[in-house]
């Protein structure tokens, strides 16, 4: 678990570190914007990202874009959450961060279905179908991705890893970003950082296809 | 002022993107007719014996057999073909990606959104623009 903390508090990232290394989850600190924005001019694989919606000098309106392909949570007081939450989109979780705000935050994947809802309406058919297009499709490529890394064949890797995307994507898997990642790291054919990366993602994926199924036997 | 009710030919093998862009087009109330091709050397082979070209292509970017831009190169050299309009559809960020595909006379390069409205509002303009605009046959 990578966790992105970005806050400007000294208190706050105290407390934040001693959490962090409670639950031991990997993380890395930014104090600012101008650092997010530094931060960001290359690729980064994060599992999730928790900022403050205020920094000194900005708020989370400003810095969102760079996280587009991230699960984000954005942390502010209980006070100025109230007069947020009404005027924007964002996931927020109350300052001071907790154990259980913190946990459930972490939950390894999830799906957001909220993509593949609008794209469905009340077509009964289509979710089927779509659900057992993508159970296949996800099927399949763990099968390839499984073959072509002992074959070490980085074009194939990458290759393989994007065309997952799409899957990922209409039900709104939290592992975007480190497919993105993983991407990047097959181009670079960076063997030592991308092997355990695909193995996260064939193993993510995995739980990916459950919950998919559990989705469908929802219906 | 509309100009074409053309074919809109979809070059895309990853079958769930193919079912969202058919949802989105009918989503959308999109009267084209669309054609799907599963990869470029497909799409060569359609395009060669369509009885009428299509008023835009679709392309995506990572597919196998005959990838994107690699089909690209060859419509290019087709003089019958050339001047078809194509958008890249695609989730690449690559900036190569970009450049080749420009370089070989791209209408437009989209990244598909993660948000399904943004989608919708993008296959929205893509249709509105071309069918406005006038196409060179």
């Amino acid at each position: 678990m990578r966790v992105l903390y970005i806050e400007d508090d000294s208190i706050d990232i105290i407390a934040f570190k001693r959490l962090a290394e409670k639950l031991n989850v990997e993380y890395t600190i930014l104090h600012s914007m101008s650092e997010v924005e530094e931060h960001f001019t290359k690729p980064r694989i994060y599992d999730l990202i928790i900022s403050d919606f205020y920094l000194n000098e900005s708020n989370a309106n400003d810095f969102i874009h760079y996280f587009n392909d991230f699960n984000v949570s954005l942390i502010s007081s209980k006070e100025k959450i109230n007069s947020l939450v009404n005027t924007t989109n964002f996931q927020f979780i109350e300052k001071p961060l907790n154990e259980n705000a913190f946990t459930n935050r972490t939950k390894i994947i999830t799906l957001d279905l909220t993509y593949f809802n609008e794209l469905a309406g009340d077509d009964m058919q289509f979710k089927i179908e779509m659900f057992d297009v993508a159970l296949k499709s996800l099927s399949e490529s763990i099968c390839k991705l499984q073959e072509i890394i002992i074959l070490k064949d980085f074009e194939k890797i990458k290759f393989e890893v994007h065309k997952m995307k799409s899957g990922i994507r209409v039900f709104g898997a939290n592992m975007i970003s480190e497919i993105s990642y993983a991407e990047c790291i097959a181009l670079e054919k960076n063997e030592k950082e991308l092997f355990p990366i695909l193995e996260n993602i064939i193993s993510n994926t995995k739980i990916t296809i459950d919950l998919i199924k559990e989705e469908k036997n929802k219906l | 002022m509309i100009q074409n009710n053309k074919t809109i030919l979809v070059i895309e093998d990853d079958m769930v993107d193919i079912m969202t862009i058919k949802r989105v087009v009918k989503q959308l109330e999109i009267t084209n007719p669309l054609h799907v091709e599963n990869n470029g050397e497909e799409a060569l082979h359609y395009l060669l014996n369509a009885e009428e070209l299509p008023g835009l292509i679709l392309l995506d970017l990572n597919m196998p057999k005959m990838n994107g831009i690699e089909f690209l190169n060859e419509l290019r050299k087709i003089n019958l073909l050339k001047n078809i309009p194509v958008v890249v559809l695609t989730t690449s960020k690559e900036q190569q990606d970009k450049y080749n595909s420009f370089d070989l006379s791209i209408s437009g390069y989209m990244i598909k959104p993660v948000d399904f409205n943004q989608f919708k509002d993008m296959v929205k303009t893509i249709h509105h623009y071309w069918q406005l605009s006038q196409l060179p046959y």
